[in-house]
This record gives C-alpha cells, structure tokens and sequence, in this order.
C-alpha cells in the first residue's frame, strides 16, 4: 500500500523518530521497534479500530501536561506530533482492556496450541495484566468443525473481527462469517464444514489468539520454542512463496510464512501451507534399491561404487526435473553433458518453454507486490486461483486500487479499511478473463468468456486487431474480416478489454501452462509485442496527464516450483522425451545410449506408452527421488534422496529469481540429498576425480564448470560468521530426547559453510545470531514478541530488494529446435462404438489446488478433500446422449477410461467440455475425449473406488501418526548430514 | 594486654562451648541406617500425579521442559480420543536434573511435583533415565482437589462445553434474543 516512503518527525515520550508519512501511528510506533500493544490492526489489512488496544496519549504541543487518548491506529502522523507511549492513564487504560478482554478467557494457554506464540500472551504480558479480577462465570461457545485444517475453539476469542476482515474481505471468501451481537459475537461458518477458500489457513496466522489453529500441526504438536527451523521455498507452486519450516524429534511439524515484502508478504495459500505433510508420508523412499549392502547397519560410498562400476563410461540420458534444486539440475547437466539432458518435458512442452524464455527476455515479470498495484487485468487461459493462488489473492488487492485512488481523492489514507471499503462500494479495476473453465475470480472480474484454447487464440488475435484500430493503425484486410465474423457478443467483450487496456496505467496480463497449449503462449507473445510497440507507448503517454505509463507486464505461472530454473539450463541441443526415446531406440553401436538417470522424476509428461517403451531400451534406469512412484517401481537402480525440509538448494520462482531453501533438519542414511548421489555417479560412473562433499563445494564446482552460473558465490567477509541458529533460544529437552539410548549427549551436526554474505550458514543448535532480514530468518521471534507479530519489529531491515538478488541466467538467443514443434503424436482411435451414442468434444481439465501438485497429493488430508469426478459439457452434448445433469458418464482421454458425474453449463460452446478426474495427471488436457453414457458395473465399480479412496487416506492419516509417534523416540544418536561416509 | 586477654579467653570459651556440645544430641543420623526428615516440600525425585478422578494429570504442556535449566526434561503431547492431551512419552534424564524444582513452579496443572525422595544414585547413568511408566504415581500428591479440565474451557469426554466450574452455558449463536 504505502510506495515511495516519506517521513516526518515525530515525538514520542519527547524523542524524536522519523516514520513513514504514508502510514498510521501504530505502524510508525512499532517501525521503530517501540513496544506497543494493538489487535485489530494488521500490515496488510489496514486498521478498524475494532479493539482499543492501541491507546497512546497526544499531546496538543510541547507544553500540553494532560494530552487526550487516541487508537494509534486510526491516528494519521502529522509533522511534529508529540505522543506518549509511557503516560500512566494510556498504560492503565490498555491494562484494562485486556483486563476485559480476559473476563471470559478460558484457562487454556497450556492445551491450546496457540501458547508459546500467542499474541494474545505477548500483549498480556506487555500491558502488565497480571490477575484477572473478574470472579464471575465465564460464558461459552460451542465449536465447529471446519474441516480438515483449521481446527476452532471460539473459547478463545477476543472480537478483534481480524480472521473476517482476511477470509471475507482480503480473500473473498464466502462462508464465513460472524454471527450474534454484544458480548456474544461469534465467528465462524452457518453450519459446520470445511472452508472452501484456498486461504483458510491463514487464519491461523491471522487470528491473534488460539481460535483458528492448524489441526495437522496440533496432531503431532510441538511447541513453537522447540521447533527447529530454517527458512524455506514453497515447493509446490511458481510463486516461490517464502517458508519457515519447523521439525522436531526428528519429523516435520508444520510450515509457516515467511515475510517476503514483494512476493507472499504475509500470506500463503493452504497447498503451500498444508502439502508439508508428504515429507512425512509413507510414499517416502527410505532404502535403496539394486544396490548390495555389505554391512547390514549402513550403506557405504564403496558398497555404491561397487555397483556403479558396471556402467563405468557407458552413455546415460539426464532427465532433470522441475522439483529437484537448480544445483542437482545443473550437475546432472554437467555429468551427462547438455546433448544428453532432458527437462522431462514434450515436445510440445519445449515449444512452450521457448516461447516463455523469451518472453522473459522481453518482458519484465512482476513480482506479487507488483500485481497488487496493477490498474487493469488480463488473465488469459489460466486458473490462478488454483495453480497459483498466493497470485490470484494478489490480483483480488489488485482490485481494490480504484478504491484507493478514489478514497486518496478525498484525503483518506489507504491503511484506513473500512473507510477505504465503504467509499469503493462494489467498484472494482478491471479484470477480464478470456479462459477454458470458470474460475474462482469469474465473481469479481468485469467479464469472462468460456473458449477452447483453440479459439481462444483467435479472441487474442482479435484483440491485437481491434487494439490496433484503436491505436489507428491500419491492419490487413483479412484481420478485418475476421473480426466482422466474430459473433456481437464476443465482439462487445473486445471492446471492453481495449477500452479499459487503453485507459489503463499499469496494465497486466496473467497467463501460464495448465491449458499446455504452445499457441497460447504464442498469441500472448503477440499481444505483448503490440503493447510494447512504439504506437501504443506513444498513445499512452499522450493521453496520461500526471502518472507516468508503465509498459505492459506479463506473468506467466509455470507449472511446478522450478520449472524456470530447470528451463533455464535448457540448450539448443537438449531433448525433449520424443527425443530421448528415438536416441534409446537407436542403435549406433559403441557410442549407444546405455541408460537414463531420473533426477526426482516422475515422469509425469510421458504417456503409459512412453514408459514402456524407456523400461525395454535402457539397459538400466537410475531413479533418484525422495517418494515411490510408477518409475522408482520400474527403476533397476533407487537412490533415496531428500525432500525440500531435508536438503539444501535453490529454485526459481515465475519471475526467475533463485531464493535459496536450507536444510531444516538432516536425514537417517542412506537418505541423502540428489546432489551427493549425483556425486557418487560422477566419481563411478563419470570417472570424474572431484569428491564434492559440501553444498557449499558444489557450488564452487558449478560456478567453475557452468559458463554463467547465475548464483553469486564471492565472499568478503570470511570465517567470522557464527552463522544464524536454527533453534530458539528455549529449546528444550536437549539432554533427554535422546537419552533413552545414550545419556550421552550426541555431538551437534556440522553445518556447511556459505559462499557468499547474503546466504549466512544457518547452525543445528541454539547458538548464533539472529537473522538481520527475514530472507535468512529461520522463525520469526523479538523480545517480548513471541508470535508472527514480532516481524512488524524486524521487518523494516529486509533486504530482499538488494542487488544481491539472484536472477536465473537467460540466453540471449532464443531456443529454437526445429523438431520439439513437430506434430503430436497421433490421438487415440475412437472407442470401438457400442450401441450407445458418443460425443465427442475438447477436454480441458479443471485445475485444482489440492491435487496439482504430484507432492501435495500425498497428503492423506489432500485426498480427503478430493473433488467428486466430474464432466461439465454444453446441454446439448449431453442431451444427445440421453443424459440429465447428473447422470454418470464414462470418458476415454488420452488412453485412461475414467468415469464421472455430468453436468450442465449453458454458457459452454458444442465443442468444449471441462471437467476434473482424480486418475488424470494435470498434463491431460486440450485434448478429445470421448463421452458416452456410463452402465450400472462401471458407476458401481467407481462409486466403491471413490469410496475405498476415501478410507485409504482416512487409513493412512491414522498410519503416518501412530508411525511418528514411535519415531518420535527414536532420535538417532548423531544425524548425519554430511552423506554415506560421514561419522 | 587488652590483646592477651582476649585471646585467651576466646580459647577458653571455645574448650568449653566443645565440651559442651559433647553432652548435646547429634544432629547427623547413621544414613542409611537412619533416616533424616525431609520436608513434604522437599526437592527430592520428580513424579508426575493423578488428578482426583485418577486421570494423568500432564497435559504435555512442555512448559516444565522450557523452564528447565539443565534441559533434561523431553515429552511429546498426544491428544486422545476422550479429548485429552496427554504425554505420547515423557522423559526425565536425572543425570542432568539439579533438582531445582523449577519444572513444578512452571507447570500449570500441578501434575510435576518434586517429592522428598533424594535417593538417587546408581552405578550406571543410564539407569537414571526415568520415562512416563517410572514418574506416573497414582494419587494427586500435594494437591489433592485440583482438576485442570475443570477450570479450562476445553470441553474432554465427560465435561462438554460449559459445564466446567467456572462456565455458563454456552450461546445459542442462532438466537434471536439480544
Ligand atoms: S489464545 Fe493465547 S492466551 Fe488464550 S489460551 Fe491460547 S495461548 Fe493462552
Ligand atoms: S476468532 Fe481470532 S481473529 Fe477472529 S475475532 Fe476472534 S480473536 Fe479475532
Ligand atoms: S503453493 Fe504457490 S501460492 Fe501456495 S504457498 Fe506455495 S508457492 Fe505460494
Ligand atoms: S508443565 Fe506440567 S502439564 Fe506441562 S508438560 Fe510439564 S508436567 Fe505436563
Ligand atoms: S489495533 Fe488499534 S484499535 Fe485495534
């Protein structure tokens, strides 16, 4: 909200202080990391004044004695305020309402999981309330059950209306609400259920109490004081958003945000929050397979050369992956050489990636800040809510700036919420969205249209021609005519984007890959090169009076965590999976292609048909990965490696900026991260000499062999760094969780060096400095602020603007192989018609943002929020198959038979359908499938499926906890996190 | 000669304050024959009590772990099926425990108490790791009256929402009345 900052000077307990001009009393009292209580107020939601907490004393001049009580928070800074903090009446006045507040406060703090971080606690504490007064009865609330994440105890609560103000009006969410009146305020849903927004876990972060707590996390609970923590990458979307991840005896316990001022600030969705819990699961690849252990207790380096030496020199294929850290990337590329490295993606999938490395070249992406503050929205065939939500809640704030502009007209600050709302009534920036299936934003934005990709790319065609016109630019006449044949209804929506694009001043247009569609991509590059044209800047900045155009941005979602930064190592000579399997089907004699290693590669983009086809012509397959999948089943050769909470690495989010994730807690062996089994293949099978035995070596080793290693590795300061600690200063239990085994205390595991200044080595104890911003900050703590709050008190030094700020590498010269845009593959041949009738039309797959990500899916909790199989098509279709909405349909895509409810949608065209099956990988789309009407077997057959998948997960909930609790006792001796050998 | 005196009269006060004492009762008993008497409140080994129903008192609340200066207290909170948290394992190392007592001043549910016993010694240290079985006793200890489920707000098997000691019944969200 508050850009360019201005200060002013103001006076507090007659000290001078320079805070931001742009914002309220609170924000500038605790800016300069004064203690002052508040509740209701929060960074990114502005203030209501709803709680009185903030009460501090103005005084009218220097020598005013009494001054008067004001909310800081509801108080604009004025040059030379003069304010006092410590004046007796306002520190009494702020006793008494917490002293109220805890009139009807259960006597919970030690069963509540709120406790050790409660704001509420920190406050308590601060104002000096130290005994209730009140003797009366306390009255009570009975709870509602909200789903599988957020669990509720409205005991707790103290009316500070913040978890409404976020579900409601920051995330628009629907069904939640306060109910009651007086003292008797409740909050929470008509009935019991599950919260359908995408965001409901940040409530828990939100609310300031223990009302709203994360229930996966109170299953297996650990105080926030006993946590060992390490800041962290989400890694299950483009967005990058910036995690703290916490573990304990030896298990992931939960996963917080991250304050990241230009991308999630203070906000996650609930995949990123939530999906921790694969790193748990029971899919978790523990042992390897292939390779003959000597010693029965641990695997040795000698027991996996042993192995290795049998394809000493032989050729394999790298397929690296866009979960698997730039670094294990990087050196995979290096060892089988860049004519030997595949993404794993189609070609199709390569056509997409070099249309999107250039348009990356072109274009600069902003950042989720940036979103915010856009004034016109183009979202072009992709379901943000779902693939990158932390983006679509950022567009949703975007929305909100006609408000902001037309409450600044009148004086009224931005941090002023309600006013703020009131005077933006319903109006909104635009937003248009020209898509395959409706979404979560369709409510909010100006207008939508439902089209296949196909035609999709025409509407943008159509648009560049009519934004042309309008620019008065003279276009071909066919261009003319394809407009003159497009029906008025379309025609109308055009006219509206180019009305609203041409007024726009800082317009933005969000695409991505979920529709796999080359030609999307393309078109949008089109449209872009039309907003960036002379002419268009031109008319902008003629018709702007006082603020400045900025060019059109463009962001692109990719479709997993480091999709760019594995597309960045992409050359002109690496393979697409075509490619990879006509080298194995090659028979070139000496110099064939032996086998493949899979680097965290499940192979996602490959068809069944594909798979069999690698299995018979590689001699041997290589799979390295962290979970079970069809491929570590089909593997000769599995190494376990380590997932996001156990390793250390860099990814690249939409923009293309590598954030580093460090390794929060190590693993039992042979458990090791990707890169150190890549190291074993490079010494055995590579005949390389180097023994790269830190991650700090590696990266030493990547910076001299990868001609642009885009991550910074010089370090001035040397050898004085004690490094940050990863635990809290209380951390407990030290030397008892492992004295069940030995009263002897293990050693502390050793911690990598750093190769440069702004990633500090983080240590595995207590001992250490604390972060200075919150891109090395492991948990968020300040004195007398044990909750997430305490980062209004550090967040004022985050540097993650700075110009150490790594940005992937991108080639100057565009990828351009000219056999990745051949044509596809040939479609399935029409289901062997039986009586029945069969349409047929374009399947697009409804992107979900609990099943997207193959990781996140192995959470039991996801599954149980699965969403029923569905097939929404046009009335026509489906009453051409006899069928009611309703009804069950069975649908051939691709080569899987899956089988769904049908349903209606008027506003769909004859030759689309969209829909959401649970078997299909997110790749299944945009393309035919084939409906007919499903018989009794098989909607039996996938009733009782459904019904087993459900009680699996329930099953496997209940495994994954009774398996933690026993190995909550079985803290080894020494973690090891130095690989096989270490001691 | 002030000096002199003094000085032998100190000497001579002390023969005869030691010829006193030897026709006064010893203070030392002949331990282990004899056993000294502690006070209740003595800091002694650690027990974790019942409450009056004969419920685990602990709700593995981790505070006695926190307070602990010498780190030597581990536990893991369960939540079980009758709505309470109790101790997955919980765990005293007395080869570190200094037997300061803070653990009871910190817990909130008073199930950590500090008991008289002061005979802890053995041959090997590790027999001085004490788990849940070892600690449990099964009457309230000190406090015979206190029951934390009834001054919380957290509605257990048996004591649902507003039937604690210090509750009203709870709202009816979706009433009318003000
Ligand atoms: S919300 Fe805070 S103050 Fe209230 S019971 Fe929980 S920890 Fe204690
Ligand atoms: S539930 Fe939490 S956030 Fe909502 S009003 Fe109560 S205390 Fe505030
Ligand atoms: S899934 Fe994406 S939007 Fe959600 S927290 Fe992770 S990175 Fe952010
Ligand atoms: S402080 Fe008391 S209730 Fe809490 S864990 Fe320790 S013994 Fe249990
Ligand atoms: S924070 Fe100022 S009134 Fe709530």
């Amino acid at each position: 909200m508050a850009k360019a900052m201005e200060t002013v000077t103001i006076f507090i307990d007659n000290q001078a202080y320079q805070v931001d001009k742009g914002n309220n009393l609170l924000a500038g009292v605790l800016s300069q990391k004064l203690n002052l209580p508040y509740f209701c107020w929060h960074p990114s939601m502005g203030s209501v004044g709803a709680c009185r907490q903030c009460a501090v004393t103005q005084y009218q001049d220097e020598n005013d004695q009494r001054g008067r009580l004001v909310m800081a928070c509801t108080t604009p800074v004025t040059e030379g305020m003069r304010i006092g903090l410590k004046e007796p009446a306002a520190e009494k006045f702020r006793e008494q309402v917490i002293s109220a507040m805890m009139t009807n406060h259960p006597h919970d703090c030690p069963v509540c999981a709120e406790g050790g971080e409660c704001h509420l606690q920190d406050m308590t504490v601060m104002t000096g309330h130290s005994s209730r007064s009140y003797q009366g009865k306390k009255r009570t609330f009975t709870n509602q059950n909200l789903g599988e994440f957020v669990g509720h105890e409205m005991n707790r609560c103290i009316t500070c209306y913040r978890c409404m103000r976020f579900y409601n009006d920051y995330a628009g969410g629907k069904d939640f609400g306060v109910f009651g009146s007086k003292n008797q305020v409740y909050f929470g849903r008509q009935t019991d259920g599950q919260l359908e927004s995408e965001f409901s876990g940040n409530l828990v972060e939100v609310c300031p109490t223990g009302v709203f707590t994360n229930k996966l996390f109170s299953a297996h609970f650990s105080r926030k004081w006993d946590l060992q923590s390490a800041p962290s990458i989400c890694a299950h979307c483009s967005v990058g958003c910036n995690t703290s991840i916490g573990e304990r005896y030896g298990s992931v316990r939960r996963v917080v945000n991250r304050f990241h001022p230009d991308i999630n600030g203070y906000f996650l969705c609930d995949r990123g929050r939530f999906g921790i819990g694969f790193v748990n699961g029971e899919q978790r690849l523990k042992t390897t397979k292939g390779i003959n252990q000597l010693s029965p207790e641990k695997l040795s380096r000698l027991d996996v050369a042993k192995t290795l030496v049998h394809h000493r020199g032989k050729k394999f294929i790298g397929i690296g992956s866009a979960r698997a850290s730039l670094e294990a990337n990087a050196y995979l590329q290096q060892l089988v050489g860049s004519n030997n490295f595949s993404a794993g993606l189609s070609n199709q999938q390569m056509a997409m990636a070099a249309t999107h490395l250039s348009l990356l070249n072109k274009y600069i992406v902003p950042s989720v800040a940036q979103i915010e503050d856009s004034d016109f929205i183009l979202i072009l065939g992709e379901d943000i809510t779902q693939t990158a939500p932390r983006a679509a809640l950022a567009v949703r704030q975007a929305l909100r700036n006609v408000s902001f502009d037309k409450a600044a007209d009148i004086g009224i600050p931005s941090w002023q919420d309600s006013a703020v709302r009131t005077i933006g009534g319903t109006e909104r920036t635009p937003l248009f969205a020209l898509q395959s299936t409706p979404t979560k934003l369709d409510e909010v934005s100006q207008a939508t249209m439902l089209l296949a990709p196909e035609q999709l790319s025409q509407c943008i065609e159509a648009l560049i021609t009519k934004v042309q016109l309008m620019l008065g630019l003279s276009v071909s006449s066919e261009k003319h005519e394809l407009l003159a044949t497009l029906p008025t209804e379309k025609l109308r929506l055009l006219e509206q984007i180019t009305q609203s694009l041409l007024k726009a001043k800082k317009p933005l247009v969000v695409t991505g890959w979920s529709l796999q569609s080359p030609a999307l991509l393309k078109s949008t590059e089109q449209l872009m090169s039309v907003l960036h044209s002379d002419d268009f800047m031109r008319y902008n900045n003629e018709s702007s009076e006082e603020s400045e155009y900025l060019s059109c941005q463009l962001a692109i979602f990719p479709p997993e965590s480091n999709s760019l930064g594995l597309m960045s190592l992409l050359e002109q000579e690496s393979l697409s999976n075509e490619q990879v399997l006509t080298q194995l089907s090659h028979d070139s004699g000496d110099n064939d292609v032996f086998g493949v290693i899979l680097l965290e590669q499940q192979l996602a983009n490959f068809s069944n048909n594909q798979l069999q086809q690698l299995r018979q012509q590689a001699q041997v397959i290589i799979a390295i990965d962290h979970s079970e999948s069809e491929i570590s089943n089909l593997a000769d050769i599995v190494m376990p490696a380590t997932a996001i909470s156990e390793g250390d690495g860099h990814f690249a989010n939409y923009q293309g900026i590598l954030q580093r994730y460090y390794q929060v807690h190590t693993t039992l062996s042979p458990v090791q991260e990707s890169w150190r089994w890549l190291n074993l293949l490079a010494i055995s099978v590579f005949q390389q000499p180097e023994r790269v035995d830190s991650f700090a070596h590696l990266q030493k080793v990547l910076a001299e062999e990868c001609k642009n290693w885009p991550i910074n590795i010089s370090k001035d300061v040397e050898n004085d760094d004690v490094g940050i600690a990863r635990q809290t200063h209380r951390n407990s239990g030290r030397t008892s969780q492992s004295a069940n085994f030995s009263v002897h205390e293990p050693q502390v595991t050793k911690s990598s060096a750093s190769v440069n200044t702004f990633e500090p080595p983080l240590n595995f104890s207590m001992e250490g400095k604390s972060a200075e911003n919150s891109s090395s900050q492991p948990f968020a703590w300040a004195p007398g602020w044990n909750s997430n709050q305490s980062i209004n008190h550090n967040s004022s030094g985050n540097n993650s603007e700075s110009s150490e700020r790594c940005f992937i590498y991108l080639k100057s010269d565009p990828l351009l192989n000219q056999s990745w845009s051949a044509s596809e593959e040939e479609s399935p041949s029409q289901p062997n018609l039986q009586t029945e009738p069969v349409a047929h039309s374009l399947f697009i797959r409804q992107s979900t943002c609990f099943h997207d990500d193959w990781q996140a899916n192995f959470n039991a909790e996801f599954t149980l929020k699965l969403p029923i199989n569905q097939l929404t098509m046009s009335t026509e279709q489906l009453s051409g198959l006899g069928l009611k909405s309703g009804n069950f349909v069975k649908v051939l895509l691709a080569d899987q038979q899956v089988v769904g409810k049908a349903y209606v949608d008027e506003s769909l065209s004859e030759n689309l359908c969209y829909g959401f099956f649970h078997q299909l990988t997110a790749t299944i789309t945009n393309i035919t499938a084939y409906v007919s009407k499903a018989n009794d077997d098989e909607i039996a057959e996938h009733l009782s499926n459904q019904q087993q998948l459900m009680m699996q997960a329930k099953e496997q909930q209940a495994q994954v906890l009774a398996r933690l609790k026993i190995t909550d006792q079985l803290v080894p001796i020494r973690m090891v996190s130095g690989g096989l050998d270490e001691h | 000669m002030k000096t002199l005196f003094s000085m032998f009269y100190s000497q001579l006060r002390t023969m005869g304050l030691i010829l006193k004492h030897t026709f006064t009762k010893a203070d030392t008993v002949q331990y282990p024959e004899e056993q000294p008497y502690l006070a209740p409140r003595y800091r002694g080994r650690i027990v974790l009590t019942r409450d009056p129903s004969g419920e685990e008192r602990c709700v593995a609340c981790n505070l006695c772990a926190v307070a602990c200066p010498t780190d030597c207290i581990s536990l893991q909170q369960t939540i079980d099926d009758d709505g309470r948290k109790r101790a997955e394992f919980f765990r005293i190392n007395f080869s570190r425990c200094i037997l300061c007592g803070f653990c009871e001043e910190a817990c909130p549910t008073y199930a950590i108490q500090l008991t008289p016993d002061v005979e802890l010694a053995e041959y090997e240290r590790q027999n001085l790791v004490y788990e849940k079985e070892h600690l449990l006793i099964s009457g309230p200890g000190k406090y015979p009256d206190y029951s934390f489920y009834q001054q919380s707000g957290l509605a257990i098997s048996g004591k649902e929402k507003g039937q604690g000691e210090q509750e009203k019944t709870p709202i009816d969200v979706k009433g009318l009345m003000p």
